[in-house]
């Protein structure tokens, strides 16, 4: 241990000599009076740089005159401009919320509440950060555990001495969640303690940065994907299948099992403390020789590092280096204008930034020819590691590799397990002098420090940052997965692709009793009877029950915006061939062309989006409320039709909200396209029930209201039932 | 450690102590004028609080008359030698002296590290090398510089109100040695930062006393030493902080357009919105009841409280609270937040109602009330 840090200690004084890279440097702006800490920054498209401020002010430099566009917030922490609506978008504390000049005089008019459905007790350190915005203009945005308060997973060990300390006061703190549009909020993923930094890759690929403490052992970059669990088990309440009781009978081995750790540890002292938000180098070349690589700034260490993931077994997992320092104060925010010069939010308030400023914006800029000397990237390999150099090298030395481990717990951060210095084989360097190979022992769960402080370019220069970490979560598999795409999912934002065999299963939870479900034929309904199907081999028997028959089953009529009540049932079965998702298929398309999945889900596994009430290879449902085969259930949709632009394109998006047995399953969700493709430009469409291969399955009840306006009527159908004793849902 | 003697120069503060009627004059004047702004209880309004721990212009007497008698520029504080003759901007300065409590009249000095080496801190030792710098705190306790790199000289009055028996309480790391009328109260060199220290008590006499801070620590990020004074069974002053420079007192006051506030109040619900209208009356509306829960007038929102460190502290309300305010302005059981905006000196606030999107406005009416349209 005691020779581990004595290694750290070396990688800091490296770290004094140099500071900022060949060909970069730093330059610092005013600020507007009264801007105190600049909490977040963001760029429009004309080069206007905007601004929010923790005492709640909105800034707008055009040239180099600041005025304030907003006033009054809470603590906004993270500014986004939609070049589209020509708005902001910031979070505020309570909500997310949207700034609106109506009247184009450069001063916002309109607030507008976006979202506050998730909880807030008030504890100062319930931060709320963000916005980040995908492709199809989707906003994420992550909130932060309380510092005291009641609910605290300290796993058995007495408060104050490893007994964690960050507390669940509200629901879904401790998650990260997108909203889609006003008054939407969709739980993404759990497990974060303080998660300052977000941002989303070029792919849609959602990425937290958390702060080491109690259940995080170091800092960490993680890659979200919907339905996880980073490893704070705080936040596990809000889940649908948790209860506080359920976490607290629970201890770290239980967490560890359902837990995904981060893609890059961001190591402690020598990287980061508090790391801020990851952006990606989309300059394509202006801003130096990292393209596509991550830029992340540390509150606590006023430097700029790089960071890079690869995918290895289906998973993200990769490097951080340092890249440069002395800023001023603590990075949080970055944006990158139209010149690719990385720009920042820096803020010394609060948490101590070694910069020392209170406050501080900064850019740096690349001069567009000197390349620095620095190590580019790291890469595994199946025995060992791959590290490329911006520049040809001179004499190859050899690197000094050590890796360690760090506790699960809920102690405040971990030391590094075991740190061991490893004998490298097999030291090989390119042929233009730029990429070394090597191989060492190499073990799943640890951490890797690759350090060259011996090594010198052609020109006899050290390295300035002379140490690359590579967190090793993976081995690579003897055979790489040949799927084509090494970079992103299919799913945009959701990180997973169409039939991921690796997602999450949804909760499974109580349904409601059937007699609260089926529900009196409203007036102005539709019975679906025999009268209204197109399918002769569809026959209803004289209980008013039709079994699956021969063919897809379409209404004679066209439907648009919809709500639809049915019920369905499976005939059990004990033939084990028939299982997945041969037990009991069948499908409700929407306008002929969404579907809603139908499949025994009892007991009966099989991938998170085709399980029954799935958005199918789209949206698993929220929770699994499948009743056994034998038993009749009910599905209650309330539906939107997509808007096409008169050219064809997609303007908004279909929506829907269903419950499955009295229990919400999709709360107005956003449906990508089509069950077998991207949207097409159609009207008014029959409803239709799927043949599938499978056992059999029945329906009863069917009835639709055509024409129903949608937002009009989400309040009252989303309380359509009574909301089941775990409340955050 | 020994009792406590009121010192020479206390003494001599007790002959200079003006008299009843002159303090009482100042009283008149400040009751007539200075309240306007100052507050009636000196707490601050349009004008910076008279009694807190941040003084921008000095707090000591020749800077509070100066303040008074020059004004000050950009602010709606006029020259007032142009108004009242000299003997009752001295009254005036007399009344708000005798109102302040506490460490006052910061002076902060610092000095080499290596000439104090092996030597014990006593405040002869530091008269007998120059300071590399001075200056006049506008707070009323000591910080240093980040990395600070030297030996901290603190040099204060102590205005003491109540008499009886005090105590230092001070935790930290280094040498520090402190002295009360000419007589040192604690000395400690601790290697390791320790629990605290409790030391002995003294007795502090009403009116003001010499207070001198002799502190040297290792170098850190920021200061580990901290100080406290504490009235047995009373209130306490922190003789320590962090510097207010960046963040001075900042309010928001009505203007002509009414306001939409959000922040973070002691017994509001965080969904609060605070409206602010031009007539100064201040509602918190309850955006998750549909309910006015809380009113004020002559109301402004101080948020200098919340801006220090990391938002622990709330911003507060000040105003004089209105009575029977509470309302329920929309009946229902499930509220959502549509959006804000201000028309004039009016809010419109926008809310989905059990689903059904429902909208009012707050306006101003009279001095001290406002009224609602739907």
């Amino acid at each position: 241990m005691k020779r581990f840090f004595v290694l750290l200690l070396s990688f800091g004084f490296s770290i004094l000599n140099a500071q900022v890279p060949d060909g970069y440097k730093i330059q610092s702006i005013p600020l507007p009076r009264g801007s105190v800490s600049v909490l977040g920054l963001c760029h429009k498209p004309d080069g206007t740089l905007a601004i929010c401020t923790w005492e709640g002010e909105v800034w707008e430099r055009k040239g180099e005159i600041w005025t304030k566009f907003a006033e009054n917030l809470m603590e906004p922490n993270g500014i986004h401009y939609d070049p589209k609506e020509e708005v902001y978008y910031v979070a505020q504390k309570p909500e997310l919320t949207r700034l609106v000049d109506l009247n184009k005089d450069g001063v916002c008019d309109r607030y507008e509440c976006i979202s506050d459905a998730f909880g807030i007790s008030g504890e100062y350190h319930e931060y709320h950060y963000g916005p980040v915005v995908d492709s199809l203009g989707r906003k994420y945005a992550s909130l932060n555990l309380a510092a005291r308060g009641e609910f605290t997973v300290p796993d058995g060990k007495p408060f104050g001495k490893g007994g964690g300390n960050m507390s669940y006061n509200a629901p879904w703190r401790g998650w990260v969640y997108r909203s889609d549009r006003k008054g939407h909020f969709q739980p993404l993923a759990s497990g974060f303690r303080s998660p300052c930094g977000i941002g989303m890759s070029p792919q849609d690929e959602l990425f937290i940065t958390d702060n080491q403490g109690d259940w995080v052992a170091d800092c960490a970059l993680y890659h979200v994907r919907e339905g996880n669990f980073y490893g704070h088990p705080a936040s596990l309440p809000a889940r649908p299948d948790f209860s506080k009781d359920k976490v607290l009978s629970l201890s770290a081995k239980d967490f560890e099992k359902i837990r995904t750790p981060p893609a890059v540890w961001l190591i402690r002292e020598t990287i980061a403390n508090s790391p801020g938000s990851p952006i990606w180098d989309t300059t394509e070349g202006k801003f130096g020789p990292f393209e596509g690589q991550m830029f992340i700034g540390d509150q606590r260490q006023s430097n700029y590092f790089r960071s890079g993931v690869e995918k290895v077994s289906g998973e993200y997992q990769g490097w951080c280096v340092d890249f440069l320092r002395g800023l001023d104060s603590g990075p949080v925010k970055m944006s990158f204008d139209g010149k690719g010069r990385l720009w920042s939010a820096q803020v010394g308030r609060g948490w101590f930034s070694k910069g020392g400023k209170r406050t501080a914006i900064q850019y740096v800029e690349w001069d567009g020819k000197t390349t620095p000397f620095a190590i580019h990237s790291a890469s595994l390999t199946k025995t060992g590691f791959e590290v490329k150099f911006t520049q040809r090298i001179g004499r190859k030395t050899t690197p000094k590799i050590t890796s360690w481990s760090y506790h699960y717990y809920s102690t405040y951060g971990s030391p590094p397990i075991d740190p061991k210095e490893l004998k490298i084989k097999n030291y090989q360097l390119s042929k233009d002098r730029k990429t070394v190979t090597f191989d060492v022992p190499l073990q799943p769960g640890k951490v890797y420090a690759i350090e060259f402080s011996e090594q010198k370019n052609t020109e006899a220069k050290l390295l300035d940052y002379s140490t690359i970490y590579y967190t090793l979560n993976s081995l690579r598999p003897a055979k790489e997965p040949r799927t084509g795409r090494n970079v992103g999912w299919s799913l945009a934002g959701s990180s997973w692709n169409r039939n991921d065999k690796a997602r999450p299963t949804p909760p499974v939870v109580m349904p409601l009793p059937l007699e609260k479900c089926t529900l009196p034929t409203p007036k102005n309904a539709t019975t679906l009877d025999a009268s209204q199907w197109t399918n002769a081999d569809w026959k209803f028997d004289k209980k008013g029950v039709m079994p699956r028959g021969k063919g897809n089953n379409l209404t004679k009529q066209s439907y648009g915006d919809a709500r639809i009540h049915l019920e369905f049932r499976f005939d059990p079965s004990d033939n084990p061939e028939w299982k997945g998702q041969l037990y009991g298929n069948s499908g409700i398309f929407l306008m002929s062309g969404y579907e809603l999945q139908v499949v025994n889900s009892f007991q009966n596994p099989t991938f998170a989006d085709g399980t029954c009430g799935s958005i199918y290879g789209q949206h698993p449902p929220r929770v699994n409320a499948s009743r056994k085969p034998g038993e009749w259930q009910t599905y209650d949709i309330l539906m939107k039709a997509p808007v096409f632009s008169n050219k064809g394109k997609v303007e908004k998006p279909m929506r829907v909200t269903v419950f499955h047995n009295g229990i919400l399953i999709h709360d107005d969700a956003w449906i990508y396209g089509e069950v077998g493709g991207p949207y097409k430009k159609h009207g008014k469409r029959p409803l239709m029930i799927q043949d599938h291969k499978g056992t059999g399955v029945s329906f009863r009840n069917l009835w639709i209201i055509p024409d129903l306006k949608y937002e009009k009527s989400l309040d009252s159908f989303r309380n359509l039932y009574p909301k089941p004793d775990n409340s955050s849902i | 450690m020994q009792a406590f003697k009121p010192s020479l120069l206390s003494f001599l503060f007790s002959l200079s102590t003006p008299a009843f009627s002159e303090i009482e004059r100042g009283e008149v004047i400040y009751k007539q004028l200075c309240f306007n702004c100052h507050g009636v209880n000196l707490d601050g309004g349009i004008g910076p609080s008279l009694i807190d721990s941040y003084w921008k212009n000095g707090d000591s007497y020749d800077a509070i008359y100066r303040s008074i008698a020059k004004g000050t520029t950009g602010t709606e504080m006029i020259a007032y030698e142009l108004v009242y003759p000299e003997k009752d901007l001295r009254s005036l300065t007399d009344f708000i002296i005798g109102k302040q409590e506490g460490n006052r009249e910061t002076l902060r000095s610092t000095y080499p590290r290596d000439y104090f080496k092996g030597k014990r801190l006593h405040p002869d030792l530091f008269d007998s090398i120059e300071s590399t710098s001075q200056k006049k705190l506008p707070e009323n306790f000591y910080y240093v510089e980040r990395m600070f790199d030297g030996v901290l000289r603190g040099q204060s009055k102590l205005f003491i109100k109540s008499p009886g028996k005090y105590r230092l309480n001070i935790n930290g790391k280094g040498r520090t040695s402190i002295w009360v009328n000419g007589k040192e109260v604690h000395y400690s060199n601790d290697k390791k930062p320790k629990d605290t220290h409790f030391d002995k008590e003294f007795e502090l006499s009403s009116g003001t006393h010499d207070l001198e801070i002799l502190h040297e620590e290792p170098t850190a990020h920021s200061m580990r030493f901290g100080v406290r004074l504490q009235k047995l069974n009373g209130r306490h002053w922190m003789l320590t902080g962090k510097s207010l420079e960046g963040s001075v007192p900042k309010v928001v006051r009505s203007g002509e357009s009414a306001k939409v506030i959000r922040k973070w109040i002691e017994g509001l619900p965080p969904r609060t919105l605070l409206l602010l209208l031009p007539n100064k009356v201040l509602l918190a509306y309850d955006s998750t009841s549909g309910k006015i829960v809380k009113g004020w007038e002559s109301a402004f929102i101080n948020q200098t409280p919340s801006l220090d460190s990391r938002s622990q502290k709330q911003s507060e309300v000040k105003g004089k609270e209105l009575q029977g305010i509470a309302k329920t302005i929309l009946e229902g059981t499930r509220f959502n937040l549509l959006h804000y905006e201000t028309e004039g000196d009016s809010v419109k606030i926008a809310t989905l109602v059990d689903g059904t999107p429902k909208s009012f406005r707050v306006s101003p009416e009279g001095g001290n009330s406002y009224k609602l349209t739907f």
